[in-house]
């Protein structure tokens, strides 16, 4: 009987897992790494066989992957040439992704582990899908590494539903530095005269944006066909 | 329009024609050095010393950096000194120490990060204590003392470690200031449990008598408290009705009879008969209009219509 419930327990944890794992596979996905089609659209079945134990519990620990930015991201993330800097580098790198396995809130030294992980791979960014939420300290450690790694987390019940498929959200495009200079030149503003996106924003957490990037948001208009608007992330 | 020109009788070429702007004032902080300095120092050096100067200025009024992540990972996994013949109420004096020196430093928001940050690693939350904190299930829980939420109770491994940490945050929160090297810092100190021993054991069920001693002396407390609560009553009571503002004076209160001279009368209606105006009477009493006065000139208005029979 107890073995029973146990089993719904866990075919319940397993099913949410798959949901988050697709998500965030696709959310790596729409950034623009480098994923294959069958990584990204696993099937139940597959995820279960894969990441669970004898007994039907998920793995979290293995619930980790990396992927590399494609070649369109790491020319996107290339700043313009200057002749101070002819050769700039790409700011895009390989992106680290992992399940916590860890079942009480995030603290310090959990954080800690996982960016000292990141650091000690090169990895430019690193995604932490947790269970439970962070303590405001573990937050604080991403703050303070932000310069060095691009940490983001991510709650496993917020990751559920991809909302970029939801039919009210429009397209988001993030722009490049020379796209959003030719926007502002086009239309002879100033960085503070665009519309803002705050950076907490769930499309803009999906996203992955920084301070300062702008991204294209194009909806479908009943008089115009499309009309697309413009967002600063701040 | 240059003044001084035009048909008035041109100027001199030795005279210059007047500014309208005024001068410009030489700002006193970065003037040049008065003459009376024997080696000037330069302009970039003196600017350089007065920056210097206000910086020191502003480190002084900055509100305090927040503590290091250093510390909280330190303190998350207090104390070092983990043995038998400690615990949460006899810590070794140098972890009471170095957790008193740390937590001076602390902000009363941070020092609830800290209770946080243990939680995450299993810990209790009062930093002294070596023990894990409990792990309730479900939402609430009842106590003798009440309803209580679980997660209130899981952030420490006893009732008595929540006292202790209690302590500590109401230091923080209301802080008092001692000096120490010259500068104020936080006092912060441990509840002294060995003052009062009998709040923190709970009476044991096996000692019967001094349960009843107990008893005995608290019911007399009680008693006590009885009465001077009826007499904090009756104060209250006095406030409310204004008396309490003076006390001592009293109102002599003395009954004067009036003389009586003859027997009471019943009126006689026949006598009321023969007077003019008996169909203006009422009861004895006849309606006058304010300007004429009594007639007969004998006592006040008001006693008129009173007839002698009914005078005291």
């Amino acid at each position: 009987m107890e073995e029973e419930a146990n089993s719904s327990i866990f075919a319940r944890e397993t099913s949410r897992l798959w949901r988050a794992w697709r998500t965030v596979h696709e959310m790596v996905q729409d950034r623009g790494y480098e994923l294959a089609e069958d990584e990204v659209k696993i099937s139940l079945a597959r995820f279960r066989d894969e990441y669970t134990n004898g007994d039907g519990s998920p793995n979290r620990g293995k619930m980790q992957f990396s992927a590399r930015p494609s070649e369109a991201m790491i020319k996107k993330f290339t700043p313009p040439p200057t002749a101070s800097n002819p050769n700039p580098t790409t700011e895009a790198g390989t992106i680290w992704v992992e399940f916590c396995p860890e079942q009480s809130s995030i603290g310090i030294n959990v954080m800690k582990k996982f960016v000292g992980h990141c650091s000690a791979n090169n990895f430019k960014a690193g995604i932490l899908v947790t269970a439970m939420p962070l303590s405001s300290q573990a937050r604080k450690v991403i703050t303070v590494t932000q310069q060095y790694t691009q940490i983001e987390c991510f709650l496993e019940e917020d990751l559920l539903v991809n909302i970029t498929h939801h039919d009210l959200v429009p397209k988001h495009i993030v722009l490049s530095r020379e796209e959003k200079t030719a926007l502002l030149k086009r239309y002879r503003l100033k960085e503070t005269q665009l519309p803002r996106i705050l950076q907490k924003d769930p499309i803009a957490r999906y996203l992955g944006l920084k301070r300062g990037q702008v991204v294209k948001i194009i909806r479908t208009s009943e008089t115009a066909g499309r009309y697309a608007s413009y967002r600063l992330c701040v | 329009m240059s003044g001084p020109t035009g048909p008035a009788p041109a100027p001199t070429g030795s005279q210059t024609p007047k500014g309208i702007l005024k001068k410009p004032k030489s700002t006193p902080g970065i003037t040049a050095p008065p003459p009376s300095e024997s080696t000037p120092l330069p302009l970039e050096q003196q600017i350089a010393i007065q920056q210097a100067k206000l910086l020191l200025q502003q480190r002084g009024e900055e509100i305090k950096p927040p503590v290091s992540l250093d510390v909280f990972e330190r303190l998350s996994q207090f104390p070092v000194a983990r043995s038998d013949s400690f615990s949460a109420a006899n810590p070794s004096p140098e972890d009471v120490h170095e957790f008193i020196e740390a937590i001076q430093e602390f902000m009363p928001r941070e020092y609830q990060d800290l209770i946080e940050e243990r939680n995450c690693l299993g810990n209790c939350g009062y930093a002294l204590c070596p023990r894990p904190r409990r792990k309730y299930n479900g939402e609430f829980r009842i106590l003798s003392s009440g309803i209580a939420k679980v997660a209130d109770l899981n952030m420490w491994c006893s009732d008595d470690c929540a006292r202790r940490a209690l302590f500590i945050k109401v230091q923080l929160d209301n802080p008092s200031y001692i000096k120490k090297d010259g500068q104020l810092v936080v006092k912060i100190e441990l509840d002294d449990e060995k003052k009062h021993p009998s709040r923190r054991q709970p009476p044991k069920i096996g000692d019967a008598e001094v349960d009843e001693s107990e008893l005995a002396k608290s019911m007399e407390r009680l008693e006590v408290d009885k009465k001077t609560q009826t007499t904090r009553d009756k104060t209250a009571l006095a406030v409310e009705r204004g008396d309490a503002r003076r006390p001592a004076q009293q109102v002599e209160v003395t009954i004067r009879e009036k003389s009586t001279t003859a027997p009471a009368q019943a009126p006689d209606l026949d006598q009321a008969a023969q007077d003019v105006d008996a169909h203006l009477m009422l009861e004895g009493h006849k309606t006058t209009f304010g300007t004429d006065k009594d007639d007969d000139g004998s006592g006040s208005d008001d006693d008129d219509y009173l007839p002698s029979a009914i005078r005291l």
